[in-house]
C-alpha cells in the first residue's frame, strides 16, 4: 500500500512537467507581455529592465526550466498584474477563498445527489424520479450562468422590491464594513448554492444509475430473501456497492471545486483561483497564470489518487500492492 | 399421508410488459410435505423459477400473482411485507442459481452469515452467532470455517460460494428450502459435490425441499417426487420413480430421452427435442407443446387438463393421450433414429 502511494506520487512527476510546460509555452506564446507598457511613456531602459527581469529574452524551455525550478522551491516569480507580489502568497490567499466556497458546496452536493440519486433509482419511473430527472436535465443543459445570474436577480433585485430587504449579497466576499459571522453567511450563500444546483444535477445522474444497476443485482436478491427489512437491503447492502464508482466522480469534482469556478467566481465577484487565473490570461500574466495551473493540477492529481485508495477502502476486491 | 407444509393451489403469474401479457404461470397447483424433496424440472422459461420466486415473494410488483400459497398454515400471499419478512430466509430460505453474484461482494462471508442469523434471532449474541455460522460452514465441507468466515466472497471459488450460500440457507434451520438451479453456474465436476452438500443440509436441519432444474439427470436419488412443467404449466407429476420408467407425457419423455448416459451399452444418438420453447405472449393454441410434439393429433387443439392416472392421484399428466402411450422403454431406449 505505502510502496502503490509512493509509485504513484512519483509516477504524476512526469504528468505535471509535460502539462506545466504545455501550458507555459502556450501563454508565453500568447502575446507580447510588453504590450502593456506601450501605452505609457516609458523609456528603452524600463523595457530593457523588464526583459531583464523576467528573461523574456531566453528561449522558452530555457525560461520554462528557469521557472520550473523555482517553483518546486515555493518560489513562482512576482505578478506583474497584481503590483508584482509574489505569485505563490496570492494564489495561496485565492486559493483559500474559493475553498470557503468549494468545501460547503462539496458537502451539500454529496448530501443532495446521495439521497436523490438513491430515492430515485429505488422508487424507479415515480413522480419524484421524473421530477428529479427534469431537475437534473435542466441543471445540465443550462450554463452555469444561467443559474448564477437568475440567483442574482431574484435576490438582488426581486426579493428587495417586494419585501425591501436584500438576504444575501451577489457580489463579493465581503463588505467594507464587516459585520463577523452574519455578513460571511449573507456572502457565501448565492455562489454555494449555484455550485451546489448545478454540480448536483449530474452527480444525481450518476448516482442514480449507480444505484439502478446494485438494486437489480443478484446480491440484493440474496439480503432481500433473508428477510431483511427493505431500508436496510437498500441502504447496508445496496448503498455501499452504488458509492464504489462514484468515488472517482467525487473526487474529481472536487478537485475541480478547489481549483476554482471561473464562471460562478466571475458572476459573483469572488475573489477565488477561478477568476485569478481568468486575470492571469488577459493580463499576460505569465507568472500568474503559471502559479494558478500548478496548484489546480496538483489539487487534481491528488484527488484522482485519493480516489483510487478510497476504492481500495471500499471494494475489497481491489488491493494495491 | 401427514398434512402439507406447503400448498399452492392456482398459482399464476403475469407480468405486463411493452409487448404484451407475459403469462410466466398458468394455474400450477401442488404440495411439499414436511421433509420431502420435490423436484421442479423444465426448461429455461417454463415457469419453474418465476413460480419460486412467487412463493419467497421475491418477484416485482409489476408481477401480478393470483391464486393462493400456504405455508404452515399461513396464506403467504395475504402477510403484510413485515410477516413476511419473518418467514424469508427463516423459515422458508432460497439458494440462487449463480453463486458468483449471489454474496454481496463488500462485506465478507461470515458477516453475510452473521447477518442472516442475527436478522431472524436479534437475542443471539454477535459471538455466538459467528460460531453458529462457523459450524455451519464446517456442515457443508469449508475447511477451516472460522478462519474461512473472514473471507470475502472473491477470495471463495464459485463451489465454496455455493457451499456458503447453501449454509446461509440452512442457518436458522428453515421449514422449507428452495434451491433454484443451485448447480447450473457451477462447473459440471462439482455439480455432485454440491447437491451432495445440499442433501445432507436437509438432512441436517430435516427441511423440505423444492430442487428447481433443468437437468432431469440430477433430480435421481435426490428428489421423493418430481414434477416437470413447460410453457408456464405443470405437465407432469408424479414419485421420482414413476417419472423416470413409466412417463405418460410426451415432454417428459422428450427430456428423458435426451439426458445422455454413461453407462449406455448401445451407442445411441442423444434424441433432443425439436422446436424450442412456446412464447409466453403468445402461446400455441391448444395443448402447448403440440408444434413440437411427434404424438400430436388434432385433438391437441384444445388444451388437455391434468389427467390422474392413480387412485391417489400421485401421478397426473396433462396430455389427452396420456393413458394410451406406450410403454417407456421404447422411447427411453433411445432406438429410435
Amino acid at each position: 500500500m505505502f510502496a502503490y502511494v509512493v509509485r504513484r506520487i512519483l509516477s504524476t512527476i512526469p504528468l505535471l512537467l509535460v502539462g506545466t510546460f504545455i501550458v507555459f509555452t502556450l501563454t508565453a506564446i500568447s502575446g507580447d507581455p510588453l504590450s502593456r507598457l506601450a501605452t505609457a511613456d516609458v523609456g528603452e531602459e524600463a523595457y530593457e529592465r523588464i526583459i531583464e527581469l523576467y528573461g523574456l529574452d531566453q528561449p522558452i524551455p530555457i525560461r520554462y526550466v528557469n521557472w520550473m525550478s523555482s517553483a518546486i522551491q515555493g518560489d513562482m516569480g512576482p505578478a506583474p498584474s497584481q503590483g508584482s507580489q509574489p505569485t505563490f502568497n496570492i494564489v495561496m490567499d485565492r486559493a483559500g477563498n474559493t475553498a470557503r466556497l468549494a468545501i460547503p458546496a462539496f458537502f451539500f452536493i454529496a448530501i443532495t445527489a446521495i439521497t436523490l440519486g438513491v430515492y430515485s433509482a429505488v422508487k424507479q419511473y415515480s413522480k419524484l424520479d421524473y421530477f428529479v430527472t427534469g431537475f437534473s436535465f435542466l441543471g445540465i443543459s443550462l450554463p452555469t450562468f444561467v443559474f448564477g445570474l437568475l440567483l442574482q436577480v431574484i435576490f438582488g433585485l426581486w426579493f428587495f422590491d417586494w419585501f425591501g430587504v436584500r438576504p444575501f449579497y451577489v457580489l463579493g466576499m465581503r463588505t467594507v464594513a464587516s459585520h463577523g459571522w452574519l455578513d460571511m453567511v449573507r456572502s457565501h450563500v448565492l455562489p454555494i448554492v449555484t455550485l451546489w444546483l448545478v454540480i448536483t444535477a449530474s452527480e444525481s445522474r450518476f448516482q442514480r444509475a449507480a444505484m439502478l444497476e446494485v438494486i437489480n443485482s443478484d446480491y440484493i436478491r440474496t439480503a432481500r430473501a433473508k428477510g431483511l427489512p427493505r431500508r436496510k437491503v437498500i441502504l447496508k447492502h445496496g448503498l455501499r456497492n452504488a458509492l464504489i464508482p462514484l468515488v472517482t466522480i467525487w473526487a474529481i469534482d472536487l478537485g475541480l471545486l478547489l481549483g476554482g469556478s471561473v464562471v460562478t467566481e466571475t458572476i459573483f465577484a469572488w475573489p477565488g483561483l477561478g477568476r485569478l487565473l481568468l486575470d492571469g490570461i488577459f493580463q499576460q500574466d505569465l507568472n500568474l497564470t503559471m502559479g494558478v495551473i500548478m496548484v489546480v493540477s496538483l489539487l487534481v492529481v491528488a484527488f484522482n489518487l485519493l480516489a483510487d485508495l478510497l476504492y481500495g477502502v471500499l471494494d475489497p476486491r481491489i488491493r494495491y500492492e | 399421508m401427514s398434512s402439507p407444509l406447503l400448498s399452492v393451489r392456482d398459482l399464476s403469474v403475469a407480468f405486463h410488459t411493452d409487448d404484451g401479457v407475459v403469462n410466466a404461470v398458468n394455474d400450477i397447483s401442488f404440495e411439499v410435505h414436511p421433509g420431502e424433496t420435490l423436484a421442479v424440472v423444465g426448461e429455461s422459461g417454463s415457469g419453474k423459477s418465476v413460480s419460486a420466486m412467487a412463493l419467497m415473494r421475491l418477484l416485482p410488483s409489476s408481477a401480478r400473482i393470483q391464486g393462493t400459497i400456504e405455508f404452515d398454515g399461513r396464506d403467504l400471499l395475504g402477510l403484510s411485507p413485515r410477516d413476511m419478512r419473518r418467514l424469508q430466509g427463516n423459515e422458508i430460505a432460497m439458494i440462487f442459481q449463480d453463486p458468483m453474484t449471489a454474496l454481496n461482494p463488500v462485506f465478507t462471508v461470515g458477516n453475510q452469515l452473521v447477518e442472516a442469523i442475527r436478522i431472524h434471532n436479534p437475542k443471539v449474541s454477535k459471538r455466538a452467532a459467528r460460531e453458529r455460522a462457523a459450524s455451519m460452514l464446517a456442515l457443508v465441507g469449508i475447511p477451516d470455517a472460522d478462519e474461512r468466515l473472514d473471507n470475502y466472497p472473491h477470495e471463495f471459488s464459485g463451489g465454496m460460494r455455493q457451499r456458503a450460500m447453501i449454509a446461509m440457507g440452512i442457518s436458522n434451520e428453515p421449514k422449507l428450502l428452495i434451491a433454484d438451479e443451485p448447480t447450473t453456474a457451477l462447473d459440471v465436476t462439482i455439480q455432485a459435490q454440491v447437491i451432495e452438500v445440499i442433501k445432507r443440509a436437509q438432512e441436517a436441519t430435516g427441511a423440505a425441499m423444492i430442487l428447481i432444474t433443468h437437468d432431469l439427470g440430477l433430480v435421481a436419488g435426490v428428489a421423493e417426487r418430481v414434477q416437470v412443467m413447460y410453457g408456464g404449466r405443470l405437465f407432469e407429476t408424479g414419485p421420482t420413480e414413476t417419472i423416470y420408467y413409466r412417463s405418460r407425457n410426451p415432454y417428459t419423455r422428450g427430456l428423458i430421452s435426451s439426458i445422455p448416459s454413461a453407462t449406455a451399452r448401445t451407442e445411441r444418438r442423444l434424441a433432443p427435442i425439436p422446436g424450442a420453447p412456446p412464447s409466453a405472449i403468445n402461446p400455441p393454441k391448444g395443448c402447448v407443446f403440440r408444434p413440437r410434439c411427434q404424438h400430436a393429433t388434432d385433438e391437441c387443439f384444445t388444451e388437455p387438463g391434468l389427467r390422474r392416472l392413480d387412485e391417489a392421484a400421485l401421478h397426473q399428466s396433462r396430455c389427452h393421450y396420456a393413458e394410451q402411450l406406450g410403454e417407456m422403454d421404447t422411447a427411453a431406449s433411445g432406438s429410435r433414429t
